[in-house]
């Protein structure tokens, strides 16, 4: 009763006209800065977070709400139209998005993807709500050995993420792991694979791969096939159909719980949740074999499981104080620097803050869905444009966008250099997604090996011995290992009913 | 695949999987995956060896085995017309962009890079290319430069990369 009262006060302080003003302009700022390849949310927030200083606390962090669901939603804008992920939780709707862009259904996917955004907040924000002080306890439990053996798991399920090759698949993720061992090593120092490149000393930003494997090497792919053709649709077929809401209604509400659990997850976040919504829907869905092709509901789920998943890394940050992602981490910085002080007491010594700051999640939520679904039929006129005049702007944006990481010019060869790659790859058959996954993970993934190896004292037994990181391992053993005892078992079946057949 | 991953392998040797104690090294992570490549490299090395007659016994009306998906995927990329010169020429022209972006400045090179792949690759008139051409660079340079702050190279003479 109590939290229903204090839930009631968040929402009256949150929706005041000028909360709403802000929280508007919030949603139309980070939007712009979400279109912009190479910035992502965290770094757009960062950008807009000086014009919330001079504001009411909780007026700020309504605006920053905003800032953040605006710029998760234009990345996901350009990974559709122009296969240019704003960031790394958004490849997997890349994947799926971009081809239905092509098959002249940029319209309903943007709609659908902001829906299904607005979705998993609105189911997984009382989530948030009520949950966390319990979520929180659990997050403790979760160490190094666990994270590992997560990303362990993650990097062997998105192997086969795309339907195709699963060696393949796993070699890139393999490949994507060794890339993000580029510089010096955090624990001694020792440079690798740097050969006395200044600019490789410090790693490989995962951004400007990110722009190459995907936006370049597409826009190479799309010219050496002889250019895409403008995408002219009709109004009506702008608009989502109810086979979409159909076919993304389960989808979307199985993402959204999911996205959130592996958000509360240390060492998890949006990134990893995307790809784990999507494989789920790969592996349980009728149309499994369309995968890869433009399907609505690859596209819903990444999306909700990304959007939830940042509401789940709240959870240690709220509760615990610690950031569970790069957003969180930004959004914690904004919280300090408006006198909020997040932790064990936050939810109980700071309550009016706390409740008014969940409000600010939704109302940020609910003006995306009210200022961009409208949008999201003129975004789609983009492809209108004849692509001779399209692509050139594409690759501008591309390296404007990998320069922009570091400031770097250095950025913009290894966008270029991963474009050939990744068109290559294309060629080949080699999926991108478990690169740019083992690129991101890996450094990641280590530092939790270095931290387990020494809070073990060497012995690796202790992956074993705890139940959370063994039951992952076992998850991957079996993930890795039934697609192809299940294909022997089916050959063997065949065999037999043909010998059955000719006896 | 393979011959990275053997690299990447015995490099790690030289950073040390282990330190003191059994504890991990800074080559034991680049050491696992390079060894994962390797392996899997020659098993696809291995793989396309064996599809070889197994495709063309296909093409003569037999059974489709392995992944279907990838397969119809890769066949179909294989079937598609290819215009090599222009891939080459656009790469090409975004390498050398990089490349003089240090003397003429971000926003004057991507103006001459849009230029140059609209008016001589995709043969539009000279006059439309340079128009749109001077458009992308201006909104370059109006959003970055002067909205966002974003410090853009901006090239050895002065004001020329605005």
């Amino acid at each position: 009763m109590e939290t229903l009262q204090l839930i009631a006060e968040g929402f009256s302080l949150a929706f005041s006209p000028i909360n709403l003003a802000f929280v508007l302009l919030g949603v139309t700022l980070g939007t712009v800065i979400g279109l912009l390849p190479g910035l992502g949310s965290a770094t757009g927030v960062a950008i807009l977070l000086p014009l919330t200083l001079g504001l009411d606390p909780l007026t700020a962090l309504i605006m920053l709400a905003g800032l953040y669901y605006g710029a998760q939603y234009g990345g996901s804008i350009t990974s559709i139209l122009i296969a240019t992920p704003g960031e790394a939780s958004q490849v997997m709707t890349t994947l799926e998005g971009y081809k239905l862009a092509r098959k002249g259904r940029a319209g309903p996917t943007l709609a659908m993807a902001a829906i299904a955004s607005f979705v998993a907040g609105t189911l997984t924000i009382p989530l948030l709500m009520t949950l966390a002080p319990l979520l929180g306890a659990f997050a403790l439990r979760f160490g190094p050995p666990e994270e590992f053996a997560l990303m362990v798991f993650g990097l062997i399920a998105v192997a086969g993420l795309t339907g195709g090759d699963r060696a393949k698949g796993l070699a890139m993720a393999a490949l994507g792991v060794a890339l993000s061992t580029v510089g010096f090593d955090p624990q001694t120092g020792v440079p690798r694979f740097a050969f006395g490149n200044p600019n490789l000393i410090g790693g490989l930003e995962f951004v400007p791969v990110i722009i190459g494997v995907f936006a370049i090497a597409e826009l190479l792919n799309q010219v050496s096939v002889g250019g895409a053709a403008p995408i002219r649709t009709r109004l009506r077929d702008m608009l989502p159909t109810r086979e979409d809401f159909r076919v993304s209604t389960w989808p979307t509400i199985r993402s959204s719980f999911l996205g959130f659990f592996v958000g509360v997850l240390p060492g998890a976040g949006a990134t990893v949740a995307s790809f784990f919504g999507y494989d789920l829907e790969r592996r349980i869905s009728k149309r499994r074999s369309q995968f890869g092709t433009g399907v609505m509901e690859g596209v819903t789920a990444p999306e909700a499981a990304n959007n939830s998943a940042v509401n789940g890394s709240f959870v240690p940050t709220l509760t615990l104080g610690i950031p569970g992602s790069a957003t969180t981490a930004v959004i914690l910085g904004a919280l300090l620097l408006h006198g909020i002080r997040p932790g064990p007491f936050f939810m109980t010594e700071q309550s009016d803050i706390a409740w008014g700051l969940m409000a600010s999640f939704y109302l940020g939520n609910v003006a995306l869905l009210v200022l961009n679904l409208p949008m999201a039929p003129i975004f789609a006129m983009l492809l209108r444009i004849r692509y001779a005049f399209l692509y050139p702007a594409i690759l501008v944006i591309a390296l404007l966008g990998s320069y922009a990481v570091a400031n770097n010019v250095f950025s913009m060869w290894v966008a270029a250099a991963f474009g050939i790659v990744g068109f290559l790859m294309l060629r080949n058959g080699y999926p991108a997604a478990p690169l740019v996954l083992g690129l991101i993970l890996g450094g990641m993934m280590e530092q939790a090996l270095v931290r387990t190896s020494s809070m073990a004292g060497g012995d690796y037994g202790i992956f074993l011995d705890r139940p959370i990181s063994l039951a992952f391992f076992l998850l991957s053993l079996l993930t890795f290992g039934a697609p192809t005892i299940i294909r022997v078992v089916r050959r063997r079946i065949r065999r037999e009913e043909v010998s059955d057949g000719t006896t | 695949m393979a011959g990275l991953g053997g690299f990447v392998t015995l490099q790690s040797f030289d950073y040390g999987w282990f330190r003191a104690g059994e504890r991990v090294g800074p080559g034991m992570v680049p050491g696992l995956a390079g060894a994962v490549m390797l392996g899997l490299g020659v098993v696809i090395v291995l793989r396309a060896l064996v599809r070889r007659p197994e495709m063309a016994a296909r093409s003569h009306g037999a059974e489709p085995a392995g992944s279907e998906v990838a397969e119809k995927a890769e066949q179909e990329t294989a079937e598609q017309p290819r215009d090599p010169v222009s891939t080459a020429s656009v790469l090409g022209l975004t390498l050398l962009a990089i490349y003089v972006t240090q003397w003429l400045g971000f926003v004057v090179t991507s103006g001459l890079l849009v230029f140059a792949v609209v008016a001589v690759i995709e043969r539009e008139g000279i006059v439309r290319s340079a128009a749109y051409a001077a458009a992308v660079a201006f909104t370059v340079w109006l959003v970055f430069d002067y909205a966002l702050n974003v410090p853009l190279p901006q090239g050895l003479l002065p004001g020329l990369g605005i």
